[in-house]
């Protein structure tokens, strides 16, 4: 009996490795192909590891301005508009908790309907309205989805309100301002739910791609992922190239990642289960 | 706070209202003249071969995706309980493919289904498996985005199952085995039922992703050596060519509805369901 519970317990083991081995595959394929020459890249049978490594498909793409530009882009585009969201959702949501005033309901019962509403069903005429604003191929145009969350809204609202009011006005007695209330205790007090917030806002920024493919038509513009996609189709047959660019694209938001790890998780169980 | 109602105003209302509006008229970008049309974008598109496609793909693509993701993933749960060695070192790897971006993970995905230098048709024909042109072919196109889409989903519907076990209390498992109930009794009599509330939430929310599925349909049928766009379009796809290449705006705003209204549909069901059981 003992026996074959402890082969069990290997055998298990054994397919857990097995199924990791299969889900970091394409990751671990992505980068030995990207450390190969092309001739090495398109051999058949391929070698599974690269006999030569070399970075000169790094220094290649990183030589074309382009690419430099595109990564600085994304990174602009997803910090501001990670920080606007999160700002966003805790104002929001510390005053639909806390506040009453005329309209509340309503305006939260709008907030609340278009949580599930997605992006892509109102992308058409959100670029009408860019297009009129004249904010194509701009930065802002780029970040103006991003801006506000209802997710994040409800999500931070939800937090607050195990705030004891007693703390808020306490504060207030002691003649602190409403800024220095929200900065002080509010901000203090959600701080593990802001951060699970900004780290998902961060991911979802970063992997946000049907919006700047629309709103962009300049390579200046481009962020990673687009530049990526573009470069993959004028390039085809480079997939040493593409591997490079495609690592290039992953590292920011895995080394978020592997700084965040606990908060990644936690954020997603915690943003996950309402 | 009003700055905030007046973005949400210009950034979702507005918009929103705008689809449903402009599905009424015939609004090209082109053509300053935006005639009214009444619900004839709507009868255009029950006819319209591309949107029936499209339609037909997402429906087996988000059925396919959603039925594999959360089977695998709520069995790598079930396997990765409270007080099991190396949890998080199994975990954090499980999790990494949806981490990283869509279009890196498509173009890693799209040169191992390659057919001349790819290595899957190369490990397959380890074990005697004829090499197949996997993004090319017709018959497998869609197959294999789903292949890539449900790598990519696993990670995710593992963290919040795992969540979901851990709040089952320990003491219905001791009882029900002290009872002496088998391990797939414990399964279908505790462990399921108590877990249903997550594995709704969890299956709505993979289908509303689902019908949204763009970007890696879009990276694999770009260039050559790629999947042929008519056997793997899709709704975000479909409404993509005709809004932006095509600049039918009216037309695509009218296919947008459909799409909501599908998602509403979903969305209505989770709301049934909480709402019965009482929570």
């Amino acid at each position: 009996m003992n026996t074959r519970k402890i082969v069990l317990k290997i055998l298990k083991y054994i397919i857990l490795f097995l199924i990791a081995l299969l889900m970091f595959f394409p990751i671990y394929w992505m980068i030995a192909c990207s450390l190969m020459e092309r001739q090495e890249v398109v051999l058949i049978p391929p070698h599974l590891y690269p006999h030569l490594p070399t970075l000169n498909n790094f220094t290649k793409l990183l030589k074309q301005a382009d690419f430099m530009n595109y990564i600085s882009n994304s990174i602009r585009i997803v910090v501001i508009s990670t920080f606007l969201s999160v700002f966003t959702s805790v104002i929001g949501g510390y005053i639909f908790e806390k506040f009453d005033f005329k309209g509340k309901g309503f305006m939260f019962a709008i907030v609340m309907a278009t949580t599930m509403i997605p992006f892509q069903t109102y992308m058409v005429p959100f670029y009408l309205i860019v297009q009129k604003l004249k904010l194509i191929d701009t930065y802002t145009g780029i970040i103006m989805p991003l801006v506000v969350t209802s997710f994040g809204i409800f999500f931070i609202k939800q937090n607050v309100s195990s705030i004891p009011d007693d703390y808020i006005h306490a504060a207030r007695i002691d003649g602190a301002g409403e800024w220095l209330i929200f900065t002080k205790v509010i901000v203090q007090m959600v701080k593990a739910s802001i951060s699970a917030l900004t780290v998902f806002q961060f991911m979802f920024g970063w992997k946000f791609f049907i919006w700047p493919l629309i709103v962009t038509d300049s390579a200046k513009k481009f962020t990673l992922e687009i530049g990526l996609q573009i470069f993959a189709s004028q390039n085809p047959l480079d997939y040493q190239m593409q591997m490079a660019g495609a690592v290039l694209g992953m590292v920011p938001i895995v080394a978020v990642y592997l700084l965040f790890r606990k908060q990644f998780i936690g954020g997603i169980a915690l943003t996950g289960i309402k | 706070m009003g700055l905030l109602l007046l973005l949400y105003i210009l950034l979702r209302i507005i918009p929103i209202g705008m689809s449903f509006g402009m599905s009424f008229f015939k609004w090209d970008l082109i053509n300053p003249k935006k005639p009214f049309v009444g619900l004839g974008n709507y009868k255009k598109l029950l006819r319209d071969d591309n949107f029936l496609l499209s339609l037909k793909n997402t429906l087996i693509f988000a059925f396919f995706v959603v039925l594999f993701s959360l089977t695998i993933s709520l069995l790598l749960s079930l396997s990765l309980q409270k007080g099991f060695r190396g949890k998080g070192l199994f975990e954090s790897l499980y999790f990494l493919p949806y981490v990283i971006a869509v279009v890196p993970a498509a173009l890693a995905w799209k040169f191992i289904f390659d057919p001349t230098s790819g290595v899957l048709n190369y490990l397959l024909g380890l074990v005697g498996v004829a090499p197949r042109a996997w993004l090319i072919n017709d018959a497998t196109a869609l197959g294999s985005i789903m292949v890539m889409t449900i790598w990519q989903r696993i990670g995710y519907n593992m963290v919040i199952f795992s969540v979901g076990l851990g709040e089952i209390p320990k003491d219905y498992y001791e009882a029900a085995s002290i009872d002496g109930a088998g391990k797939l009794t414990i399964f279908f009599k505790i462990t399921l039922p108590l877990l249903m509330p997550i594995v709704v939430y969890l299956t709505i929310i993979n289908t509303i992703e689902a019908f949204n599925v763009f970007t890696q349909v879009f990276v694999m049928t770009t260039g050559t050596q790629s999947a042929p766009a008519s056997a793997v379009k899709v709704l975000v796809m479909d409404i993509y060519q005709n809004a932006f290449r095509f600049f039918q705006m009216g037309y695509a705003s009218a296919e947008s509805v459909a799409l909501f209204l599908i998602v509403l549909v979903v969305s209505l069901f989770q709301f049934a369901y909480f709402k019965k059981a009482g929570k």
